[in-house]
């Protein structure tokens, strides 16, 4: 990797009694593509700030090629920021000039170069961005996408070593988002700039980048390759890498398996208390997922918890997600009293529409819900009690393509 | 305890003040600074004359006609009283040229382009157009305010002079149209009154308001995210404000202390 082109060391920022950032260290290496994630709020683009010089640390060192940047002289410090451009959150374009005015003027107040010059490379940015036409408008006439669009062209029309890029994808819609982010990664690699982005849209983000930094309390609390971000276990980045996953868990009820496993462990393991398991599996999750969607799994454990719910409303209930086609629901309820709930819960599954091979119009899959209980047992773990209950699983409702849905009492 | 503390609050606010001022002279000596170094912006510099100077032709010269007209009418209505009508050309002129011409040139253009160029660069700082030219190695100082205090300098006397001339003749519409003083004697009196040194003078007075209002209203929006507890679209509006009122206050104030080294 060599010597970082950007580094950080124990840099703090404080605005007023707010401390932004709190000894962070991190390193940017020239060539790279670094991301820096974390939630809003927590100093990602006062970071960015600080690399650039529109805010001074506090305390720490920022080093630029090996040299503190508030150590050198004035002129040093503008060759520095000159080989460094930045595309702004809120794009920060002149709204008082053109499209072409905008992109031109870094061009047209730091260089010496002719006007056909600069004609040619502005095109040649707008080209890239497909943004031809455009040249006369004004930044108020052009939909938000446009506008980031030219904000770009604006940060790469000098050809800089490193550009800095606050949220680039930030309201655009999905296919715009891609373009974008291909388009930083195919200029990053043909003109060789080192980029540092700061981004929420995980995990799109990790497909480009080649080093990670997750910023949470003031603090890096990881820097390395996407892969070794997987590995890492943190609840931070857990719940960054897996947010659409905590997203359906939220919106359906259940905890995450970490928790749901927390929970386990912390309130019913090795205390007194009757507790009954159930695990819920959807049969041909992958096939679902794949001749359907992903909305139908999720609809089918939203309303599924949603029912136990009903049926346990003066009971203690706490369901987890064991995994993508199972969910566990941990109930005070006796195994008998869950058995009939389960058969009542089977009779309503049927009625709905994802049981109706009809609301598939030519991707009709077959799957069944099947559902399996086990009273708590001391000493047991988790993971041999959910086996257990699948072991003794029954049908609650299965969809037949080409012909009708029917429950069925055992597998 | 409640006298201290009136004591520290004034103490602060004069501290304060004097802060300010000092803010503003080193705001005003970079944007200086920056005007004579090159590359010289010459189109900026002809964009901002045509927008402070070619643009309040039309309101200098209305409200120097009927200035004139005014101070015609008053003065003859005065004068008439010690039988010194005959000096009305002079009197209308020197009032003219020595003080209403600068101030009011003065004021009009505060409230024309200054407060506009309050708001204009106000707006660039709150939405990071500003930010985005230093993040360019654009000089901000150097692209907003300079050609602005170039413009200025320029536009303030020309506008300042136009002032006057239509003043005087609209003193001459009032006082030897209307009430039918001696056209020649109004010519007369003006040429045996009015000294080049009264000339020189409104001047030195055109120029010196030009660079304060520039830079008072420039610095205005320049510094407005550092008013304190006043963000955004408000914030340049108390910015705008501000520079309004900060700018005729000191144009008056400086008129003052001008007039008394001139005289």
């Amino acid at each position: 990797m060599g010597i970082p082109l950007i580094e950080f060391r124990d840099v703090s920022k404080s605005f007023g009694e707010k401390k932004v950032l709190d000894g962070v260290n991190l390193k940017v290496y020239p060539g790279e593509v670094t991301t820096i994630i974390g939630k809003s709020g927590v100093g990602k683009s006062v970071t960015l700030k600080l690399m650039i010089g529109l805010e001074r640390p506090d305390s720490g060192e920022i080093l630029y090629n090996g040299r503190s940047i508030f150590g050198l002289s004035k002129r040093q410090r503008r060759e520095i920021t000159g080989e460094i451009n930045f595309m702004f959150q809120n794009n920060a374009l002149f709204d008082s000039l053109t499209v072409y005015e905008n992109i031109a003027l870094p061009l047209q107040e730091t260089t010496r170069l002719s006007s056909r010059e600069i004609r040619d490379r502005v095109m040649e940015k707008m080209e890239a961005l497909e943004l031809v036409g455009q040249e006369d408008k004004y930044p108020s006439q052009l939909s938000g996408g446009m506008q980031k669009r030219v904000a770009l062209a604006r940060a790469l029309v000098t050809n800089p070593r490193v550009v800095l890029f606050d949220e680039p994808t930030t309201g655009l819609d999905p296919v715009r988002r891609n373009s974008v982010l291909s388009m930083i990664t195919h200029n990053q690699q043909n003109f060789g700039f080192t980029a540092v982005l700061v981004s929420h849209d995980v995990p799109h983000v990790f497909y480009i980048s080649n080093r990670i930094a997750v910023i949470d309390g003031g603090r890096i609390i990881f820097e390395g390759s996407p892969m070794e971000l997987e590995l890492f276990s943190h609840p931070v980045v857990h719940e960054f890498i897996n947010s659409l996953e905590f997203l359906k868990n939220q919106i359906v009820g259940v905890r995450t398996r970490r928790d749901f496993e927390r929970f386990f462990r912390e309130e019913v393991e090795g205390k007194e208390g009757r507790w009954t398991i159930v695990v819920f599996l959807l049969q041909n999750y992958n096939l679902i997922i794949e001749k359907v969607g992903h909305l139908v799994p999720h609809y089918i454990f939203s309303e599924l918890v949603g029912m136990c719910k009903g049926f346990c409303v003066n009971n203690r209930v706490v369901f987890g997600r064991y995994s993508f086609d199972k969910v566990v629901l941990l109930t005070e309820k006796s195994p008998q009293e869950v058995d009939q709930v389960l058969s009542s819960i089977g009779e309503q599954l049927k009625e709905k529409d994802f049981f109706n091979e009809y609301a598939y119009t030519d991707s009709c899959v077959e799957f069944s819900i099947e559902a399996g209980l086990v009273e708590y047992q001391k000493l047991k773990r988790l993971y041999e009690l959910v086996d257990e209950a699948l072991s003794r699983s029954r049908v609650l409702a299965r969809l037949f393509c080409g012909k009708k849905s029917r429950g069925e009492e055992d597998v | 305890m409640a006298v201290l503390t009136i004591f520290q609050r004034t103490g602060k606010r004069a501290l304060d003040f004097i802060h300010e001022l000092g803010l503003i002279f080193i705001f005003f000596l970079k944007g200086a600074f920056y005007s004579f170094i090159p590359p010289f912006q010459f189109r900026k510099i002809l964009q901002q004359i045509y927008f402070i100077g070619v643009k309040s032709i039309f309101v200098i010269s209305l409200v120097g006609i009927f200035t004139g007209m005014v101070l015609g009418l008053q003065g003859y209505y005065s004068l008439v009283k010690f039988g010194s009508e005959g000096v009305l050309g002079g009197v209308v002129a020197l009032s003219l040229i020595r003080e209403l011409g600068p101030v009011l040139t003065a004021i009009m253009i505060i409230g024309r382009a200054g407060s506009s160029m309050a708001a204009e660069i106000g707006i660039m700082r709150i939405t990071e157009q500003i930010d985005a030219l230093e993040t360019m190695n654009v000089n901000s100082i150097r692209y907003l305010f300079s050609p602005r205090m170039i413009a200025s300098l320029i536009c303030f006397p020309f506008l300042t002079a136009l002032f006057d001339v239509i003043g005087i003749i609209g003193g001459y519409v009032s006082g030897v149209i209307l009430l039918g003083i001696n056209s020649g004697t109004y010519i007369s009196r003006m040429e045996n009154l009015v000294d080049l040194s009264d000339v020189t003078g409104g001047f030195y007075k055109a120029i010196f308001f030009g660079l304060l209002v520039v830079t008072i209203c420039c610095y205005q929006g320049y510094y407005v995210h550092k008013r304190g507890k006043v963000f955004g679209a408000r914030g340049v509006s108390f910015a705008t404000t501000s520079a309004v009122v900060l700018s005729c206050v000191c144009v008056l104030v400086g008129d003052y202390v001008l007039t008394s080294f001139l005289l």
